[in-house]
């Protein structure tokens, strides 16, 4: 895969023959302002089909492994 | 087989049932799909009953919709509420999405049914479904060579009768592609018409769900449904429902189609040969053909496979053993991330995020993914230009016909250039649908790519009717 990857990424010099000195960056295709919705409850996901998908999950929460306390 | 309109027209007025026609969607997946492997997943059961309640609906005389007793068939990467979904990707295996994406509830609300949900390559990244964790999806016309991909399962319960009508995803060409080798019409909408709410995202600002289908006006329809504004989705633009059904008669006289002069090389000649004859019965039916030159064409390559890829690597952090999907447990935090990565993704997806993060890592930034940036707004301009002189553009939407199974495997660079013609349209956001326009010289379907401005959708689907009719 290395090999597979330093070829890609020869060929995207390509684009370094380009003078893009002058050119805006795009994002994204359509140029719309932040989305907000009405400050009104409506219905969410319910949490224990949502936990009930989880690999680990305890309490009401997601239970994951030790992330301190043990020796690295 | 019968489409799209004559399923609605029949179930509604009572001289079909949507059971009946269900039954004979599900024979013909029971005596092909072993072969084909269209699906991940098919949901008789379920597909049974909301066929039987369309029927009673029809008996009781309460109004069905647009969609009645269609059977339909999803991209395993929307999310289907209690039905395994999962991007044919190991990391999702087993994976049960708590809610429903809009489209699928569209879907049910116009009174689709739906029978399944179908194969892509991993996470929607391929060309060929050879990246599925499943398998790959057989082309229904030659068994020996791909679909097309991402979205080929989609493409090939169309093509080989399993569903009415399916929806794909596209972010580089992933429903265009596929449609063209198997000989069905898909349309890859403008960037924000259908809403993306639910559907597992690759590359959020390349990704648009579009349809499949047999014929140009059932992919009308099904678009008309699908489309609209959706406050779930906050890329969604502000408007009702596309109309495209009632334009499709309309015809191309006077309408101007682009000739692209500068179309990058590695075209099969007889795929150029069904172009110029796409050219020739639009110019017979009355539009003009405009040259119209792309510059940047050439450099859209490299600028969706460092963009999507950066999207891409950032979306995909989320399968992180924690919250959904599988896990392989480690000691800590930090080993499960990576023993759930390394055992959960295909290699093609690990490749796409290391290009992604190198694309986006600090000292690589501005070289790479600042740059590629910078080349689609050339694009975006470049075709803003072309769009002054012409109302809609044709290419061929693969450079070649369906290939055979394993010939571009070995070479990432040589997959990523069957979709030289259909990137350009997601880096700027375009609509563009795929048609299929008779044989290449080894008898496999060929497609016509018909282009259009945002929000053109009227104009491409009048060339895309008026090349059906020349078909």
């Amino acid at each position: 895969m290395t090999s597979q990857l330093s070829g890609m990424l020869e060929h995207f010099r390509d684009i370094d023959a380009l003078n893009l000195a002058d050119v805006e960056p795009m994002t994204q295709p359509y140029p719309l302002k932040n989305v907000l919705r009405e400050d009104v409850v409506a219905p969410s996901l319910d949490r224990d089909e949502v936990l009930g998908q989880a690999p680990a999950a305890e309490s009401g929460r997601f239970r994951v492994p030790p992330t301190i306390g043990f020796d690295v | 087989m019968q489409k799209l309109a004559e399923i609605v027209a029949g179930v509604s007025n009572g001289t079909l049932t949507a059971s009946a026609v269900l039954e004979e969607h599900l024979k013909r997946i029971s005596a092909r799909e072993s072969e084909i492997h269209a699906f991940n997943l098919v949901t008789a059961d379920q597909a049974r009953l909301d066929a039987a309640k369309i029927d009673n609906n029809v008996k009781s005389g309460i109004k069905v919709g647009a969609l009645a007793g269609v059977p339909i068939a999803l991209k395993d990467n929307m999310c289907t509420r209690g039905v395994e979904t999962t991007c044919s990707s190991k990391i999702l295996q087993g994976w049960k999405p708590p809610y429903d994406a809009t489209v699928v509830t569209k879907l049910r609300n116009a009174g689709a049914v739906i029978v399944g949900k179908t194969n892509l390559d991993e996470f929607a990244m391929g060309s060929s479904t050879e990246n599925s964790a499943f398998g790959p999806t057989k082309n229904p016309h030659d068994i020996a060579r791909v679909p097309g991909g991402s979205s080929g399962g989609s493409a090939a319960a169309v093509a080989a009768g399993f569903a009415a009508a399916s929806l794909g995803s596209d972010t580089g060409g992933s429903i265009r592609q596929p449609a063209a080798l198997c000989g069905v019409v898909g349309v890859k909408p403008t960037y924000g018409t259908v809403s993306r709410y639910g559907l597992v995202a690759f590359a959020s600002s390349l990704d648009q769900i579009g349809p499949f289908t047999s014929d140009v006006r059932d992919a009308a329809t099904l678009l008309e449904v699908i489309s609209g504004h959706d406050p779930m989705d906050s890329t969604s633009i502000p408007q009702s429902a596309l109309s495209l059904v009632s334009v499709l008669e309309q015809g191309v006289k006077g309408m101007r189609i682009g000739r692209v002069t500068d179309l990058p090389e590695g075209c099969e000649p007889d795929v150029l040969t069904r172009l110029e004859a796409a050219f020739d019965a639009l110019r017979n039916a009355g539009a003009t053909i405009v040259d119209v030159k792309l510059p940047s064409l050439q450099y859209c390559l490299t600028a969706y496979y460092l963009i999507a890829p950066a999207e891409a690597s950032s979306n995909l952090a989320r399968y992180d053993g924690v919250r959904y999907g599988n896990r392989v447990d480690a000691a800590d935090l930090n080993a499960m991330y990576a023993a759930t990565r390394d055992s959960g993704f295909g290699e093609e997806v690990k490749r796409r995020i290391m290009l992604g993060t190198y694309a986006l890592s600090a000292g690589y930034y501005d070289a790479y993914y600042g740059k590629a940036l910078k080349v689609r707004r050339l694009i975006s301009d470049d075709f803003a230009r072309a769009y002054k002189d012409v109302d809609t553009i044709l290419t061929p939407t693969s450079p070649s016909t369906a290939f055979e199974f394993g010939s571009k495997t070995d070479n990432p660079l040589a997959m990523y250039l069957c979709d030289v013609f259909t990137i350009p349209t997601n880096l700027a956001g375009h609509p563009a649908m795929s048609v299929p326009f008779g044989v290449g010289a080894d008898s496999m379907p060929v497609g016509i790519q018909v282009l259009a401005s945002t929000l053109g959708e009227q104009a491409m689907f009048k060339v895309a009717a008026e090349l059906e009719r020349a078909s």
